[in-house]
C-alpha cells in the first residue's frame, strides 16, 4: 500500500492549471494523485487545511547560502530550513561562494549536502566567468552536467560587453539560462545607496538608476542578438523595467524578477544610517517602487525572489559606507507579498503564487511549481490572515540582518511538504 | 573674577538645556537651541581664552579619525578653557587592531566621558554611535554629511553683522557635493529664514538638492552672485573624492574662483565667508582675504566660542537613553 497523505478543505490555488477552489488533494508516493472531494480512508495521513491556502511550494531564484566558504554566515542547512519556514521548497543558490561555484566540484558538493539534509530542494547556479572575475568563460557544459541550472556572475555584472556577448552565446550553446545582476560599474563611484533626495540628505554617495538601466540595456541588446535565455535579477528601476517590457514583446524568452525590498520599501528606510537597508541594487525612491509594483501588475516582472543575503551583525555594525550589502529574506517573502501586493489588491493571490512558484520553475526549466495531477508534491500551506511582527531573533537563518525587522506582516506558513514528505508541520520541523 | 564670569554665563543660560542630548546634525536643534548657543557664544567670545571651571571634573574625548587642524585645536582648547580634561583617541591603534568604531566609543564611554567629539570620513558614523553611548556625541564633521558646529559659527558670524537673517540670501559657491560644511550651513541658514542659492559646475551639484535644501541652483556664477548678501566659498575637496569632477583646478578657478570683480557683483556690504582651509587663488583670490567684508578669520575666532557653548550645554544637559551592543 502506497503512502497516502490527504490535504483536506484548503483553498487550492494552482496558477499552472488555473485552479482556485476549496477542495482536497491526495498525495501518493510523493506525487499528486487526485484533486477533488476525497473521502478519508484508513491509513491516510490527514492534513486539515481548512481556512488555509494550499499552494505549490515556492521557488526562490536568488539565494545566498554561503556554504562552502562562509559557514559563519549561513550553511546549506540553516538556509534551507529558513526557506522551508518561508514556504520555499526550492532554492536556487548563487555562486559567490568560496571557492566560487564555477566548477563541478562546488556544484556537486552543494547537491550532495542538500540531499543528505532532505529539506528544501537545492538548485545551484554556476558563475558565468571563472572566479566571477569577468575574464574568461566558465565551463558551462561541465557545470550543467553536474547539476547547475543557470549561470550568473551574481553580485557583479560582466563589465566587458564583448565577453558578455560570448558568455551568452556559450550559454545558449549548452541551453543554459543566464542570469544577470545588471550594473554599469563606471557610472557610480562607490555609491552605497540610491542616488536621490535621501542620499543628498544623508551625505552618502549615490547609485543612480542609470547604473542599472545601462546594465539592463546592454544585457537586453546582447540577449536579443544572441538568442540567449536571459533573466534579469532583482530589477529595481522604472527605466530598466520599461526596456524589459519592450524587449519581451520582441523576445518572449526574456524574464525578470524583483524582490520584496523593491516593492515594499523606499529609500527613506536608509534614514538614521540603517545599515540593514544597505543592499545592491539599492532600495530606490518611491517613484521606482511604484514602477516596480506597476510592472508586477502588468506582468513585466515574472518572478519574485529574495536575494537572501545573510551577514554577521559585526559586518553590519559599521559606518554605512563600509557595511556589508544585503538583507536576509527567505522567511519573510511570502508574507511581504501578501501584505504589500495582495492585501492592497495589486495582485491576486494566484498571481502572487504564479510569480513565486510557477514562473520561477519555468525560468530554470524544472518540473515543479504546480499542483497538477502527477506533479511532484512540493506543497506550501499557509494562513493568509495571521498577523505577525518580523523578529530576526526567531529566524532559522543565521543571518539576523533583516531590513524588515520590527515590521508587521500578514501570512504565516503552517505546513510544508517536499516531494510528499511532510517536513514542516504546524509551524515546526518534524524530527527526521 | 572667575565667579562673576561664571555667574554671568549662568544668568544668560537661565537653567536652559538643549532639546537634544547629542549634536550630530543641525536638524537636532530647535530655533530656541540655536539662539541659546548664540547668546552663550557671544559671552564666551568676550572671554577669549580665559580659564573657567564650568566643566571641571568632566572628561571629553576627541575622536578625530580624520586629520584636522582648526577644528581639533578649537574643540580641545574650548574644552580645556572650560575646565574639562581631554584625551585624543582618534589616532590610536584600535583601527589597526580591527576594533570597530562602536566598540571604541563604548570603551571611551565606559570611562565616564561626558562628551565624545567625532571627526570621520564616514557620513553618519556620529549618528550611528550616538545610540550606544551615555556620553554626548558631538559631530565635528562626518564625510559629506554635516559639520554642525561650523554652521553655528557661520550663523553667529552672519547674525553679528545682519541681526536677523530672515530673507538674506546666502550663495554657496563650489564643491557642494562633497561638502559637509554646506550640509550643515544650508540646513542652519534655512532654519534661520535665509534664502539658499548654489553656484557650481553640474558635477558638484548633488541630486535633488533643490528639494532637500530648498535651494536655487545655477551653474552661472555671475548671475548667482547678484543679489547675494553672503558669498560662502566651498573648497574643492580633492581629499574627499572631487578629483575627476573637474577638468583642472586652473579652469575651475577661472570659472568659479571668487575674484574681487566677481565679489563686487554681490550686494553692497555682502560678507565673504569660507570655513577653511582656504586654497588661495583657487577658491578665493589672494587679495580678497583681507578685505573688510571677509569674515574668514573671525569665523575661526567664533569657533572657539561656539564650541564652548555647545560643550557646556551638552555636558550639562538632559540625561540620555542609550543601549549597549
Amino acid at each position: 500500500m502506497a503512502e497516502q497523505i490527504l490535504i483536506t478543505g484548503g483553498r487550492v490555488i494552482d496558477p499552472a492549471s488555473k485552479r482556485d477552489e476549496i477542495t482536497d488533494i491526495l498525495i501518493e508516493n510523493g506525487r499528486i494523485a487526485k484533486i477533488g472531494k476525497i473521502a478519508v480512508s484508513s491509513g491516510m495521513t490527514v492534513i486539515d487545511a481548512t481556512n488555509k491556502i494550499v499552494s505549490p511550494g515556492l521557488i526562490d531564484l536568488q539565494v545566498h547560502l554561503r556554504e562552502p566558504g562562509r559557514e559563519d554566515k549561513e550553511t546549506i542547512e540553516t538556509g534551507l530550513k529558513a526557506a522551508i519556514t518561508g514556504g520555499i521548497t526550492s532554492v536556487v543558490s548563487m555562486p559567490n561562494l568560496n571557492p566560487v561555484a564555477d566548477n563541478q566540484a562546488v556544484i556537486e558538493f552543494q547537491l550532495k549536502r542538500a540531499k543528505e539534509l532532505g529539506l528544501a530542494n537545492l538548485y545551484p547556479t554556476a558563475a558565468t566567468t571563472a572566479g566571477q572575475k569577468g575574464e574568461r568563460l566558465t565551463e558551462m557544459r561541465e557545470v550543467k552536467l553536474a547539476g547547475a541550472v543557470a549561470v550568473t556572475d551574481d553580485g557583479v555584472d560582466v563589465q566587458n560587453a564583448g565577453l558578455l556577448e560570448k558568455a551568452m552565446k556559450w550559454a545558449k550553446t549548452f541551453d543554459m539560462p543566464i542570469f544577470s545582476h545588471c550594473e554599469e560599474e563606471s557610472l557610480h563611484s562607490n555609491g552605497v545607496m540610491h542616488e536621490g533626495a535621501w542620499s543628498t540628505r544623508l551625505g552618502l554617495a549615490g547609485v543612480s538608476d542609470a547604473v542599472e538601466d545601462y546594465g539592463i540595456f546592454r544585457s537586453l541588446l546582447l540577449a536579443e542578438r544572441t538568442g540567449a535565455q536571459f533573466h534579469a535579477l532583482h530589477c529595481s528601476t522604472a527605466g530598466g523595467l520599461q526596456m524589459i517590457a519592450a524587449a519581451k514583446k520582441r523576445f518572449p524568452s526574456i524574464t525578470c524578477e524583483t524582490c520584496p525590498q523593491y516593492f515594499a520599501l523606499n529609500d527613506s528606510i536608509c534614514a538614521d544610517y540603517n545599515t540593514n537597508a544597505k543592499m545592491y541594487p539599492p532600495i530606490r525612491s518611491e517613484d521606482h517602487r511604484q514602477a516596480v509594483i506597476a510592472a508586477l501588475k502588468d506582468g513585466t516582472i515574472d518572478c519574485i525572489s529574495t536575494d537572501h543575503a545573510p551577514h554577521l551583525l559585526s559586518e553590519k555594525m559599521k559606518p554605512f559606507a563600509e557595511a556589508a550589502y544585503g538583507s536576509v529574506g527567505l522567511e519573510t517573502s511570502l508574507a511581504l507579498g501578501i501584505t504589500h501586493l495582495v492585501a492592497p489588491k495589486h495582485l491576486t493571490m494566484m498571481q502572487l503564487i504564479e510569480k513565486m512558484s510557477t514562473n520561477p520553475a519555468k525560468v530554470i526549466k524544472i518540473d515543479r511549481g504546480t499542483l497538477r495531477i502527477g506533479a511532484v508534491a512540493d506543497i506550501t500551506i499557509f494562513d493568509s490572515n495571521t498577523e505577525w511582527e518580523v523578529d530576526p531573533k526567531k529566524f532559522y537563518s543565521k543571518g539576523k540582518n533583516c531590513v524588515f525587522a520590527g515590521m508587521k506582516v500578514r501570512g504565516k506558513v503552517i505546513d510544508v511538504l517536499v516531494a510528499g514528505r511532510h517536513i514542516y508541520q504546524n509551524q515546526s520541523f518534524v524530527a527526521q | 573674577m572667575t565667579t562673576s564670569v561664571s555667574e554671568r554665563l549662568l544668568t544668560i543660560r537661565d537653567n536652559r538645556t538643549l532639546s537634544t542630548p547629542d549634536l550630530v546634525s543641525i536638524d537636532d536643534l530647535s530655533l530656541a537651541d540655536c539662539e541659546l548657543i548664540f547668546a552663550l557664544a557671544r559671552e564666551f567670545h568676550k572671554l577669549k581664552t580665559k580659564k573657567l571651571d564650568l566643566l571641571k571634573g568632566k572628561a571629553i574625548a576627541l575622536g578625530f579619525f580624520e586629520s584636522s587642524t582648526r577644528t581639533q585645536s578649537s574643540f580641545d582648547w574650548a574644552a580645556k578653557q572650560l575646565g574639562a580634561d581631554t584625551v585624543g583617541v582618534g589616532s590610536g591603534t584600535s583601527e589597526k587592531k580591527h576594533e570597530s568604531f562602536f566598540d571604541v566609543a563604548q570603551v571611551i564611554d565606559s570611562m565616564n566621558a561626558a562628551a565624545v567629539v567625532i571627526r570621520t570620513q564616514y557620513s553618519g558614523l556620529p549618528a550611528q554611535i550616538a545610540k550606544y553611548t551615555n556620553a554626548a556625541i558631538v559631530n565635528a564633521g562626518d564625510g559629506w554629511h554635516e559639520h554642525p558646529t561650523q554652521a553655528l559659527i557661520d550663523g553667529l558670524t552672519a547674525s553679528d553683522d545682519f541681526g536677523s537673517l530672515k530673507g538674506k540670501r546666502i550663495t554657496y559657491v563650489g564643491d557642494v557635493l562633497h561638502s559637509r560644511v554646506f550640509g550643515s550651513s544650508a540646513r542652519l541658514f534655512a532654519k534661520l529664514g535665509a534664502k539658499i542659492r548654489i553656484a557650481a559646475p553640474l558635477t558638484f551639484i548633488p541630486e535633488d538638492v533643490e528639494t532637500v535644501f530648498g535651494a536655487e541652483v545655477t551653474h552661472d556664477i555671475e548671475a548667482a552672485l547678484s543679489g547675494t548678501d553672503i558669498v560662502y566659498v566651498l573648497r574643492v575637496q580633492n581629499d574627499r573624492g572631487a578629483t575627476g569632477d573637474i577638468s583642472t583646478l586652473r579652469e575651475y578657478s577661472k570659472a568659479y574662483g571668487i575674484s574681487e570683480q566677481r565679489f563686487r557683483l554681490a550686494n553692497k556690504n555682502a560678507l565673504l565667508m569660507h570655513a577653511g582651509p582656504v586654497q588661495r587663488d583657487t577658491d578665493i583670490h589672494h587679495a580678497l582675504m583681507t578685505i573688510p567684508e571677509s569674515r574668514i578669520l573671525q569665523m575661526v575666532e567664533n569657533g572657539l566660542a561656539i564650541r564652548k557653548a555647545v560643550l557646556w550645554l551638552l555636558c550639562t544637559g538632559a540625561t540620555k537613553s542609550f543601549t549597549r551592543i
